[in-house]
């Protein structure tokens, strides 16, 4: 038993390790320099911006050129300034939104996978049909049901997204609930919570993780689109999607006010998303040993 | 048959010589093998024995001819019949599989092929010689040469529609029907039913002896080899580190591992609790020493020097340089419950016409995995509960733990009703009842460290211990049951399934409790380890009056710790008594079914030829 000290060696600072390995992975590299970038243009945006967000600063449809760098739009106003601004809608409303989802899921998510039975039973059933339903559709009838405010898209989308979080949470607490330190819990009698929250979930984290970046990516689009479509944020507020849809009847004349923000969309989904398919891989190669992080 | 044991100088027919295999490259290289050298004769079956983690499997591969990918040979080559088998072409190999060189995988539902009908495998393997016309036929054959009733319907059947036993010997077959000279089998029976096990082993034997191939029979079962092998071979840390007939190795092993690991063989026949090997098992072979050097109690300084094969009678070869001083396996003086410390035998849990029936999906008649069931446990004493899969004495276990809601029946713990679910039971009774389970890779949660595992029973059970007389505690524990403390900070991963096992029969001791549910704790653990933790259970158990129950499907393992044995089919209690009395003179025909069937190489060593039937009717199930 002594040599045991010598053959394990102590892991040193497994947190660093674990990031280092984790920008190993291309896309996981490639996806954190993007989500930095619009980080940082999101953040420092609003107090570097040349102009307000909604000031009329000269005449209307300019194109792009030194006092305007992107032109203006219909109404005057400086769209490089609107896209400073208008970042931080896009990706504050999807990240509240699948936060209050992840609340709800991994609540139920947790019980119905490890009770099993009748409430096991209800929850599939109501998932099933929520899965049918057209997302667009709900989010319709809801905004016009309720009127078009954050909080109603935030709310939403939540209630949208959350059904997909708990089939996965359901399906990993599954797979987790016969292992024999569960049962072992149980055989102690350790209470549902402490089952649940310090047994299970620890477990699930990285199933949890992956579903979280995922999610996330689709919301980006998903908010965005309603925003488009004049159910999400309103005008004359500077959200891109809202500058999309503004600006789009003038694709021809002044490309640029459609073009960069769509893409600014595009690049804030692909950075998540590419985030999320490093940290599939990622927990992965830990799982089958091919990492030792 | 016994003079082809030759290692050294024989010519055999397939023979490895100095074969030296790593896995990796770059700095993460791992040697698995060490200069083995091995021969295989015609008509004589060879027994591998080894650890997991002895290179066992890598040997058997690689007299194959087959390369997984990472693996280079470092030195040495295999030969079959004087030409060359390591470094063939893939063509070259493909011509020399199946006809020439056969292999006998361990698991049968990836071996053979879902979606195929047995007799498209057949004609897979037949059209290489014979064409397709006559392929039909032969494989009827063979099907009725390994006991497959109605072997024409039998091969229209997907491997599915057949038992494990049943797969086993269709694979046999397939293995066999091209007449090869070579036959591998690796593990051939571990994962069937012991009754099984013994009827296929008996059906290997006698077709290795009709059809005179050449067979090395891998497998970590000692006990199963000594009555199926001609010659033994032993591996260590890569090396065979004894090579001899059977009888000679089995019974006079001049290696200290193969004494060390024949002793740690629990025995259905002998009281005497089987003997733990100190010290881990290297899992890199020795290259420049002898591999047991640090486990070795005849140990001396040359020892660390290359370590030569010795020839200690004709055929008989040890790598040991005091091969006449190695001791006999040993035979540790009986310890019954009589003779131990008389305490006041209280009877602690009463379990009374217990019934556990599961509903099945789909409707249809409900299972009653535990039918009408009653033992009772004591203090200080083992009741054993032994049967094949599927008898119920797991579910009887958990039911006892609160895992499984009896459907009817009562248990009784101290004369109070036992709650059918732990979370219905007082804080004193879960407390008291204690269970430890099977799989050593499940048992710990892996997000939390051992310490964190082992703090739990202690804050749920005596949540007034203060922090430092926790870890008091914790350490105090963990000495008991061999384990270093430092092991405290890691997670279980970095734990051998040993000292899991270990950590999980620790942290039940925590809670201080009366009785000890033990689940299969050894099954999947290596022979020395799994005596190592029979050791511990029992100076455990006598030292705190412990109540055992002890599940277990291997008889030895049962004789080696129980003092009561219960005996279980299908549910239902078949023989219940002293332990040595229900295997010594056993009284229910399934018992004396289960006693026959377990490998007993202290009778039946004399390596007279088995004569097993070749068309016994296939009843396993």
């Amino acid at each position: 038993m002594t040599t045991l000290a010598a053959t394990v060696d102590t892991p040193a600072a497994p947190s660093r390790r674990r990031v280092r390995a984790f920008l190993a992975i291309p896309q996981g590299l490639a996806g954190s320099i993007l989500l930095v970038l619009l980080l940082a243009v999101v953040i420092i945006g609003p107090f570097v911006a040349p102009y307000g967000e909604n000031q009329i600063e000269g005449a209307p449809l300019q194109g792009p050129g030194g006092q305007f760098w992107l032109g203006t739009d219909t109404y005057g106003r400086d769209i490089f300034s609107r896209l400073l601004y208008g970042g931080g809608s896009v990706i504050l409303l999807p990240l509240i939104s699948i936060s209050l989802a992840m609340l709800v899921a991994v609540a139920i998510g947790l019980l119905a996978g490890y009770l099993g039975g009748w409430l096991d039973l209800i929850v599939t059933r109501i998932i099933d049909v929520a899965l049918a339903i057209p997302s667009y559709l709900t989010a319709l009838v809801v905004v016009s049901a309720f009127g078009t405010s954050g909080t109603v898209v935030v709310v939403t989308v939540a209630v949208i997204y959350a059904p997909y979080i708990i089939r996965v949470l359901r399906a990993a607490t599954q797979t987790i609930s016969p292992r024999e330190f569960v049962l072992a819990a149980r055989a102690r009698g350790e209470r549902l919570r402490w089952i649940l929250f310090r047994e299970i979930l620890p477990n699930i984290g990285p199933t949890l993780l992956v579903e979280i970046a995922l999610r996330l990516t689709y919301a980006v689009m998903f908010i965005a689109s309603l925003s488009f479509l004049g159910l999400g944020v309103q005008p004359p507020s500077p959200n891109w999607g809202v500058m999309v849809a503004e600006n789009r009847l003038l694709l021809l004349v002044h490309p640029a006010g459609v073009i960069v923000p769509a893409l600014m969309i595009g690049v804030l989904a692909i950075a998540v998303n590419l985030i999320a398919d490093a940290l599939t891989q990622f927990f992965g190669d830990r799982l089958h040993g091919r990492l030792m992080v | 048959m016994s003079a082809s044991v030759d290692t050294q100088r024989g010519a055999g027919l397939i023979r490895a010589e100095n074969l030296s295999i790593a896995y990796g490259s770059g700095p993460h290289v791992t040697q698995v093998l060490h200069e083995v050298t091995l021969a295989l004769a015609p008509g004589t079956i060879t027994g591998l024995a080894g650890e997991s983690g002895s290179g066992k499997s890598t040997l058997a591969l690689a007299l194959m001819g087959y390369r997984p990918s990472g693996q280079q040979v470092l030195s040495g080559r295999v030969d079959l019949d004087g030409s060359r088998v390591t470094g063939s072409s893939v063509r070259a190999l493909h011509k020399l599989w199946g006809a020439r060189l056969a292999y006998m995988p361990q698991d049968t539902s990836t071996s053979l092929n879902p979606a195929l009908t047995i007799g498209a495998h057949f004609v897979e393997v037949l059209r290489r010689r014979g064409g397709r016309r006559t392929a039909a036929q032969r494989a009827a054959g063979w099907m009725g040469r390994v006991g497959i009733p109605e072997p024409r319907l039998a091969l229209r059947r997907y491997p599915h529609q057949f038992s494990g036993g049943q797969q086993q010997r269709i694979a046999l077959a397939l293995a066999l029907c091209l007449e090869p000279e070579v036959l591998i089998l690796d593990e051939p029976t571990t994962g069937l039913d012991v009754v099984t096990q013994a009827q296929v082993n008996r059906l290997i034997v006698a077709l290795a002896r009709d059809t005179g191939v050449a067979a090395l029979y891998v497998s970590h079962n000692l006990a199963l080899l000594a009555t199926v092998c001609d010659d033994l071979a032993i591996m260590y840390a890569g090396q065979i580190v004894e090579h001899g007939p059977v009888r000679e190795v089995y019974r006079a092993p001049r290696h200290p591992y193969t004494s060390a690991l024949i002793s740690a063989v629990p025995s259905i026949s002998a009281s005497a609790p089987p003997r733990g090997i100190p010290g881990l098992a290297r899992t890199s072979a020795a290259t420049g020493e002898c591999g047991f050097l640090d486990r070795c109690p005849l140990r001396v300084d040359g020892c660390a020097s290359p370590i030569p094969l010795v020839e200690v009678s004709d055929g008989h070869v040890a790598r040991c340089i005091r091969t006449a001083e190695v001791p006999a396996p040993g035979v540790q003086a009986a310890r019954t419950a009589a003779d131990r410390e008389p305490g006041d035998p209280s009877v602690l849990i009463t379990v009374t016409e217990l019934t556990c029936q599961f509903q099945r999906r789909g409707g249809g008649a409900a299972l009653r995995a535990v039918d009408g069931v009653s033992v009772t446990v004591t203090a200080g004493r083992t009741l054993g509960i032994a049967g094949e899969s599927g008898s119920g004495k797991s579910t009887l276990l958990k039911a006892m733990a609160g895992l499984v809601r009896p459907t009817e029946g009562r248990m009784s713990f101290r004369g109070t009703d036992l709650h059918g679910l732990a979370a219905g039971r007082p804080l004193a009774v879960r407390k008291a009842i204690q269970i430890v389970f099977q799989n050593p890779d499940a048992t710990l949660n892996p997000r939390h460290t051992i310490g964190q595992s082992m703090e739990r029973p202690l804050r749920l059970f005596a949540p007034r211990t203060g922090r430092t007389e926790r870890h008091r505690l914790i350490v105090e524990m963990m000495q008991q049951v061999q384990l270093s403390p430092v092991l405290l900070e890691r997670y279980p991963r970095d734990l051998s399934g040993g000292q899991r096992q270990r950590v999980a029969i620790a942290r039940s001791l925590l809670a201080e409790p009366e009785v000890l549910l033990c689940d299969e704790v050894t099954s999947a653990l290596d022979v020395s380890v799994q005596a190592s933790i029979i050791e511990l259970l029992i100076g455990l158990r006598d030292q705190r009056r412990l109540a055992l129950v002890f599940v277990t499907h291997d008889l030895g393992v049962l004789r080696s710790i129980a003092d009561d044995a219960v005996i279980m089919q299908n549910g239902q209690v078949r023989e219940t008594g002293p332990v040595a009395g229900v295997l010594a003179h056993p009284t229910d025909p399934y018992t004396v079914r289960l006693i026959d069937a377990v490998p007993h190489p202290e009778t039946d060593l004399p390596a007279a030829p088995h004569h097993g039937t070749l068309h016994e009717p296939a009843t396993e199930s």
